[in-house]
């Protein structure tokens, strides 16, 4: 009977091939390591990593590289963390600049964690702001105010993607929007367009991943003016929620919500809360906990948030009413709900520089209200850390 | 069936014998079918020591009902006992796992790997590996091109 004193197993081990000139891993005393224990717990133990342990974690050797960096494995990753990133255009030499930002004794502190050299000249700024994708952030290149390029880039991975114009319009940048259809798992630029030459029809142009090509998508005739939307400047970029890109539209006296379905690209016209103030100045879309919500800025003094639940079954419901004292009234536009969907982050400017602040659902308090350490220019955006890659179809 | 008591027999890889409560073994999937089809032969597990089969047992027999448990006392109490029992030297960690994933106890298999996913966080990739035992094997070049270019894998 073979005794093993540190409480070990005797089996014969099966030699590991030697690499880079270093002993073979049976080189501890206790003959083991990481390597002993098949690939598929080593799997189990590294999905339970948080994001920023992960992208670290590729450095420990080859074989921890290849399964981090394996589609089957970023599938089936459990990343409930989510996070606050900022994004700066930054300068000629930088390029873009992401930030992670967290909230650090009561005020939000960020950190550079990637640029974007490559992509100098790209910008996030769009007059809805910018938006986001499953961690995915949209960049545009602009030449006189038409969107020539887009690129998106992952922070968490560096992964860029570039994407040419589209082809059918020379659309403003308000209109694209990245979206993803979580039954086939892939991702789509979505461009809402309005084409007066096929009576005012509402359409998409939808860029495919896989294919790299433009493509139009028709949708209904007669839905919106084409002097809705696009003519006029408005408040809103796609948002992203659940499954389907949602639009303001911002025609004179008939506002609704253009929502498009990424996954069988129909289009849906939702109305808005029916006793919302109609001056409608302010308004801006989230996702509050996986619903559409809508979030009405019209009143100087009060922030409140409509929910659509249930995909609009259950019509609107008015979720909260925030009161905002002080700075917070110049507070201009909302960036989205953060940390277990019970923060909503707002944006404002005060005289040249920007201010945030951390509104806590649950306990109905502000949690903060700064700028320290953030460049004025940065903008935010909540979004879950995503190690997927957009042009990896398994992903 | 109607005897409450029945008692599993089991043989580790090293001859040792084991005997285990008829509901202790039931939780372990790889030979519940065994167990079910009234098994009286002693049950050979060829990938388990005895040491740990013998940690595998005592954890299984302190789980048992317990987890099920509201009572927050005896949730607490079997907490700090589970601190306790995690206590072992590395091998022994990942034997425990390995020998939970034979088994298929998945209580076990959760709380060791977990533990293991716990000792990793806030280390650094020297640690890491140390702890491991990997070796770097990326070539310089290689690993320039892990970090990225620029400085910002460095800060996280």
């Amino acid at each position: 009977m073979p005794v093993d004193g540190g409480g070990g197993n005797q089996r014969q081990r099966i030699p590991i091939e030697n690499v880079n000139g270093l002993p073979c891993k049976s080189r501890n005393p206790f003959g083991r390591s990481m390597d002993d224990l098949p690939t598929i717990i080593l799997h189990d133990i590294l999905s339970r990593l948080s994001v920023r342990m992960l992208v670290r974690s590729r450095r420990v050797c080859k074989s921890w590289l290849s399964i981090i960096d394996d589609p089957y494995f970023r599938k089936n990753l459990r990343l409930e963390e989510s996070t606050i990133l900022g994004c700066s255009d930054g300068d000629k030499e930088t390029g873009p600049i992401m930030y992670m930002i967290r909230i650090e004794g009561g005020e939000l502190k960020a950190r550079p964690i990637a640029n974007f050299p490559e992509l100098v000249g790209f910008r996030h700024k769009c007059s809805g702001g910018m938006r986001s994708c499953n961690g995915f952030v949209l960049l545009g290149r602009r030449v006189r105010s038409r969107i020539i390029e887009s690129a998106i880039v992952n922070p968490s991975t560096k992964e860029v993607v570039r994407v040419p114009g589209s082809p059918y319009q020379p659309g403003l940048f308000d209109n694209l929007a990245l979206g993803f259809d979580p039954m086939t798992k892939t991702y789509k630029l979505v461009q809402l367009l309005v084409r007066d030459t096929l009576r005012n029809e509402l359409g998409a142009a939808i860029f495919d991943f896989k294919n790299k090509c433009w493509r139009y998508s028709h949708g209904p005739r007669q839905f919106v003016s084409s002097n809705g939307i696009f003519k006029q400047r408005t408040k809103t970029a796609g948002a992203y929620v659940c499954g389907t890109l949602n639009w303001i539209s911002s025609e004179p006296n008939r506002r609704s919500i253009i929502s498009f379905d990424v996954g069988n690209e129909s289009f849906r016209k939702l109305s808005t809360p029916g006793d919302m103030d109609k001056r409608y100045r302010r308004v801006d879309l989230i996702d509050v906990a996986g619903s559409l919500a809508l979030c009405d800025l019209s009143l100087s003094f009060w922030l409140v948030i409509w929910v659509l639940r249930d995909g609009g079954s259950q019509g609107w419901s008015r979720q909260f009413s925030i009161r905002l004292d002080g700075p917070l009234c110049l507070t201009n536009r909302i960036l989205g709900t953060y940390s277990c969907h019970d923060k909503v982050i707002l944006a404002g400017s005060f005289w040249t520089d920007r201010c945030f602040v951390v509104h806590d659902l649950n306990n109905q308090s502000f949690k903060c209200c700064i700028q320290n350490g953030l460049p004025c220019a940065v903008d935010l955006y909540c979004a879950p850390w995503n190690l997927a890659r957009l042009c990896d179809p398994a992903a | 069936m109607s005897s409450k008591k029945k008692v599993i027999t089991l043989r580790s890889s090293d001859g040792e014998i084991f005997e285990v409560e008829e509901a202790v073994a039931l939780e372990w999937l790889t030979i519940k079918p065994l167990v079910e089809s009234g098994c009286t032969d002693a049950i050979p597990l060829p990938q388990v020591t005895g040491n740990i089969l013998a940690k595998v047992i005592e954890y299984c027999k302190k789980h048992i009902g317990a987890s099920e448990s509201e009572d927050r006392k005896i949730l607490y109490e079997l907490e700090s006992w589970d601190a306790d029992f995690i206590k072992v030297d590395q091998g022994t960690l990942f034997d425990l796992i390995r020998a939970a994933d034979y088994l298929t106890i998945k209580t076990l298999f959760e709380f060791t790997c977990q533990t293991v996913a716990d000792t990793i966080k806030h280390k650094t990739i020297e640690e890491v590996r140390h702890i491991f035992r990997e070796s770097n094997d990326f070539t310089p070049e290689e690993e320039k091109e892990i970090r990225g270019k620029s400085w910002w894998l460095q800060g996280l």
